[in-house]
């Protein structure tokens, strides 16, 4: 596995470890670098600018009317204008500042719902549950400000278009204090004409900061001696519309983590009883089947035969093991080493196509570049689904 | 000869599970050729949906030392299942998914038999379920889930005739449970437990239930979200998305076009309408994004399927079948899910069962002689201590024997007050029945929906094991 | 387990042999809450509630209704319902019959009621809806339109629309639409 790995990591090809053994099993990916630009989190804040509107989107606010006599216009303005409108009302009767403690945002809450004039006017009621959306910080997460600030984000002739386009959103950021917006938004109760310009409105900026960065990406590539064109405007376009989604995933060679896990985490499992003691101590024995097998020629429990004597030998080697990764003095439970040797190397078929569909999902992710990869050691614990992802 | 080597390597691993001692087990865990042999012999299997999921799970299920399997999907096979419904080939197109699913598992493994269904879940008697051992489900629709739980958590407690006194023993699920006081505890032997899986993407979860153990289906119905429904007017007058120009030529155009023909979702031709006019409506109000699969997605409800979901999900689920039914280890309690959307993710929660749930809660005991007319039925249910129960309303399996509202039904119903209880129940020994009415607490009223168990007394077939509720 | 399957498998062929009598049909979960529903109704003297399939079908259901004051006064409108077995985990589908000229209700009888729809959650029973159907009629909104001819008129013109209305039920044309009598 060591030896593979290190292969892999040269030639630069992923490479996923994928095994089932008894009730047990692990799946680990092993690359480099990976980067995700389409990375579709479930739950993710929309890229709405309430606090922070632009030109365009603030004279659109400002042009309506909030107190419109007409019923069904009043019902039918979409709370992303309420929202703007009233951010901004708030802040010049509070010197420029947003609503921050929790009495402020109890207090704007109830300063929308003053102005529904009926109970059935669901654009004021989304405009009260959004209002945190208002609350919201201005500006990019750490986690952005985390991939801007790393060294690959310093580029040469040699880096991926990954980094220049990070390089790219760099300077934006520099100059706007924001990623370049996304330019959907949500549906909301509105009349079909408000939402459809709202729509346009937030297009039209997204495309505005996708020229920029266009700029910037070509710029760059002049720079470092790269054609200015190649990298495609479909990509540059993707890469701003998730922007504020990118993600890297890394992943440790598997020899630096045999040799050196990362003790507090490790340290962490082994002294948790509630949940990830049995994948743990799985994650060990794993791992001392193989020095057994190399050390016996069979896998502990692999015959009849030798059951009692196995266990013991499965004992001593997790022990030295657990010594080598720097936990002398842990052990794991007898019932667990037990356990392993009962399994004595059985592969049945549930866990191999439960671990296979594991790392089939894995596949999918990193090939099609969408969605996360899930990183560390994940240990399959088939006797009570206690599964564990691993940092080591 | 070749048949015999594949069963000999097949069981090898299996064994390892089978036939030594352990210490994570289940309760009850007997190792040994026996238990390897019964689970060919005895131990049936249910897989309701021959799908994404119900591919899957035969296949497991027959590679994990199961040989007795029964398969039951009312669909046939479609080209867009292709591509993960992985037994199906493309010449399958239009045949039973069920039958083709079985053909298939049985050709590749041998000694294994799957009898296929092709039919609705509804169409087979109750019977029929009760034949299996346990009963896998892979499916995507909660009605066909809630059908098989009420299903199965009928089988429960003194409802069907037996005859043979089981030795008693410390039972599996009492082992688990020695809190449960031994009035409500459910008769092992009637026990049906199910496994359910389920996929949406890349999510998903299993679930182990044991009716009168862990939570039914319905005691945790809240699981599922109700489905997202647009408010008829927003569709009408102000369409802002592609969903809602495609519910708009669903469920308000096509009425309005074909007086009377019923829309069928399975129809292309149907489908295919529906998107022309969807198309329209969006170049109307300068909408983008109405596409055919995304029609299609809309009106059917369809989420997209992953086949390594699937994979993940069924192989959990064969996994847990294979416990339940072996004891080799522990089972899941009670409920798994799975997200690889960010990262992977997998959680077990323990969900608690709903004690009055009226599916597989125990029902209130009551006893009473075959003269008690429904008058005084009801009455009694006003003074029995765990249920003070006032104005009662009663129904027994879809026989409404008395409604006090509305005046309709009250004076439909009225006749039966003066009749006997027994003789409503058409003279069954010992039934369920369901009943509706007020309680008081402490002055606040509130109305309340009860499971009670009817036993008649002197009846033949009634022995004392029914009235106790249960071993 | 494996044991008990054994057992049951014993005694199995022991009851076939007995007069296994099979059980009847089983009632879902929401064919008991329905039930709950139905007999704690307490409707209006104006709406009133029929079983057209019998006391014991009471999953399709019709309901009456015949409002004593607004602009429908003195008509008579039948809707039906549909009840799922999974209710309440989904609304009851409700269509009227009758065709009426109301900027709630289209000509196919579809109804434009939030509790039917987006507002609808599992503490609501029939009642809530019936309710919500005859305040239709004694508070018609222009504001969530079905039938935006109707509405536009009730907006702009609420006397042409209170005569259209009475024309709609007494039986005759509003623009190019029929509607028959319904008083």
């Amino acid at each position: 596995m060591v030896k593979l790995d290190k292969i892999c990591r040269e030639a630069n090809i992923m490479l996923i470890f994928a095994r089932s053994y008894g009730l047990t099993g692990f799946v680990r990916i092993s690359v480099k670098e990976h980067a995700v630009i389409e990375s579709k989190p479930d739950h993710f804040l929309d890229d709405l600018r309430l606090n922070n509107p632009w030109p365009e989107l603030r004279s659109f606010a400002e042009a309506i009317d909030l107190n419109v006599p007409d019923p069904v216009v009043h019902k039918h303005t979409p709370y992303v204008v309420i929202l703007v409108k009233m951010a901004d009302e708030w802040a010049k009767n509070h010197g420029g500042s947003l609503p921050s403690t929790r009495e402020e945002k109890k207090e704007f809450k109830e300063l929308i719902r003053a102005r529904m004039r009926a109970l059935d006017e669901d654009n004021y009621k989304e405009a009260m549950e959004a209002s945190f959306k208002v609350f919201a910080p201005c500006g990019i997460s750490s986690n952005l400000q985390r991939i801007i600030n790393d060294s690959c984000a310093d580029v040469d002739s040699n880096s991926a278009d990954f980094w220049v386009m990070v390089a790219a959103l760099k300077e934006f950021i520099e100059g706007t204090g924001e990623a370049p917006l996304e330019g959907s938004i949500p549906d909301m109760t509105s009349s079909t004409e408000l939402y459809v310009t709202l729509q346009k409105i937030y297009q039209a900026k997204a495309e505005a900061d996708f020229l920029v960065i266009q700029r910037h990406v070509r710029n760059i590539l002049n720079r470092i001696g790269r054609d200015s064109d190649c990298i495609s405007k479909t990509m540059i376009k993707s890469f701003c519309k998730n922007a504020r989604k990118l993600t890297i995933c890394r992943y440790r060679l598997l020899e630096d983590e045999f040799n050196s896990p990362v003790q507090p985490e490790l340290q962490k499992y082994l002294t948790d009883e509630d949940y990830s003691s049995i994948a743990v101590g799985f994650y060990i024995l794993l791992r001392a089947v193989d020095r057994f097998a190399a050390n016996y020629n069979s896998f502990p429990g692999q015959f009849d035969g030798e059951m009692d004597e196995d266990i013991s030998r499965l004992k001593t080697t997790a022990v030295g093991l657990l010594g080598d990764s720097g936990c002398n003095g842990s052990t794991l439970t007898e019932d667990l080493i037990n356990e392993m040797c009962r399994y004595g190397a059985a592969e049945l078929h549930a866990v191999a196509a439960f671990i296979g569909g594991i790392a089939s999902q894995e596949v999918i992710k990193l090939i099609t570049k969408q969605f996360v990869p899930m990183s560390g050691t994940f240990i399959f614990n088939g006797v009570d689904h206690k599964s564990q992802l691993l940092s080591l | 000869m070749a048949d015999s080597m594949a069963q000999v390597s097949r069981s090898r691993d299996l064994d390892k599970l089978l036939l030594r001692h352990g210490h994570l087990v289940g309760p009850n865990f007997e190792p040994g050729p026996d238990l390897r042999d019964d689970l060919r012999e005895y131990a049936s299997v249910l897989v309701v949906g021959a799908g994404g999921l119900g591919c899957e799970l035969l296949k497991d299920l027959a590679l994990s030392g199961f040989r007795n399997l029964e398969v039951i999907d009312m669909d046939r096979i479609e080209v867009s299942n292709l591509n993960r419904q992985f037994l199906f080939r493309l010449g399958d197109v239009g045949k039973p998914k069920a039958e083709v699913a079985a053909k298939r598992v049985m050709e590749r493994v041998a000694g294994v038999n799957i009898v296929p269904h092709f039919c609705r879940i509804e169409d087979k008697e109750l019977d029929f379920y009760n034949d299996f051992s346990i009963i896998v489900l892979g499916l995507d629709s909660i009605e066909a889930r809630s059908y098989i739980n009420t299903v199965a958590c009928g089988f429960l407690g003194p409802l069907i005739p037996h005859r043979v006194r089981l030795k008693r023993h410390m039972t599996t699920w009492q082992a688990l449970r020695p809190k449960y006081n031994s009035d409500d505890n459910p008769r092992e032997e009637t026990i049906k437990p199910m496994v359910d899986g389920g996929t949406e993407g890349f999510k998903g979860h299993v679930r182990v239930i044991v009716p009168g153990v862990t939570p039914c289906f319905e005691c945790t119905i809240w699981l599922f979200p109700p489905q997202v429904k647009f408010p008829l007017c927003t569709l009408a007058e102000t369409p802002r998305t592609a969903a809602h120009c495609i519910e708009y030529a669903h469920l308000i155009k096509w009425d309005e076009v074909h007086s009377g023909k019923t829309f069928d979702p399975d129809n292309p031709e149907h489908m295919q309408w529906v998107y022309s006019e969807a198309v329209k409506r969006a170049e109307l109000f300068g909408i983008p994004g109405v596409t055919y699969s995304l029609t299609q997605g809309v009106v059917k409800n369809i989420i997209p399927a992953i086949a390594s979901t699937n994979a993940i999900i069924s192989a959990a689920c064969a996994l847990e079948t294979l416990k339940i039914a072996s004891a080799c280890s522990k089972t899941l309690s009670n409920y798994l899910t799975y997200n690889g959307v960010e990262g992977l993710h997998t959680k077990v929660t323990e969900f608690v069962k709903d004690k009055d749930c009226l599916v597989c809660g125990p029902g209130v005991l009551m006893e009473m002689a075959t003269l008690v007319t429904l008058r005084e039925f009801i009455s009694l249910l006003e003074d029995h201590p765990k249920l003070l129960l006032s104005r009662a309303s009663v129904t027994h399996r879809g026989k409404n024997l008395y409604m006090q509202a509305p005046p309709v039904l009250e004076e439909m119903t009225r006749s039966n007050l003066d009749l006997p209880l027994f003789d409503l129940m058409d003279k069954v020994p010992k039934d369920v029945v369901h009943v509706t009415g007020t309680t008081s607490k402490s002055d606040k009223k509130a109305s309340s929906l009860r499971k009670l168990r009817i036993v008649f007394k002197g009846v033949d077939g009634v022995t004392d094991m029914d009235t106790a509720g249960g071993a | 387990m494996i044991r008990l399957f054994k057992v049951k498998e014993k005694q199995r062929e022991l009851a076939e042999s007995a007069n296994g009598k099979a059980p009847i049909k089983k009632q879902s979960a929401g064919e008991l809450r329905l039930h709950k529903d139905i007999s704690e109704l307490n409707l209006p003297k104006t709406c009133s509630i029929s079983f057209p399939n019998g006391k014991d079908e009471l999953m399709n259901f019709e309901v009456t209704i015949r409002p004593d004051e607004g602009y429908y006064l003195g008509g008579l409108f039948l809707f039906t319902f549909q009840v799922s077995p999974i209710y309440p985990h989904e609304a009851p589908k409700v269509k009227c019959l009758t065709k009426v000229y109301h900027p709630n209700i289209d000509l196919e009888g579809n109804v434009c009621l939030n509790i039917l729809r987006e507002d609808w959650k599992p503490v609501l029973n029939i009642n809530t809806v019936v309710y919500g159907l005859y305040h239709l009629f004694t508070e018609p909104n222009h504001e969530d339109p079905l039938n935006p001819d109707a509405a536009a008129v009730l907006r702009d013109n609420p006397k042409m629309f209170e005569s259209n209305v009475r024309r709609a039920m007494a039986g005759g044309y509003v623009g190019q639409t029929y509607f028959s009598r319904c008083i």
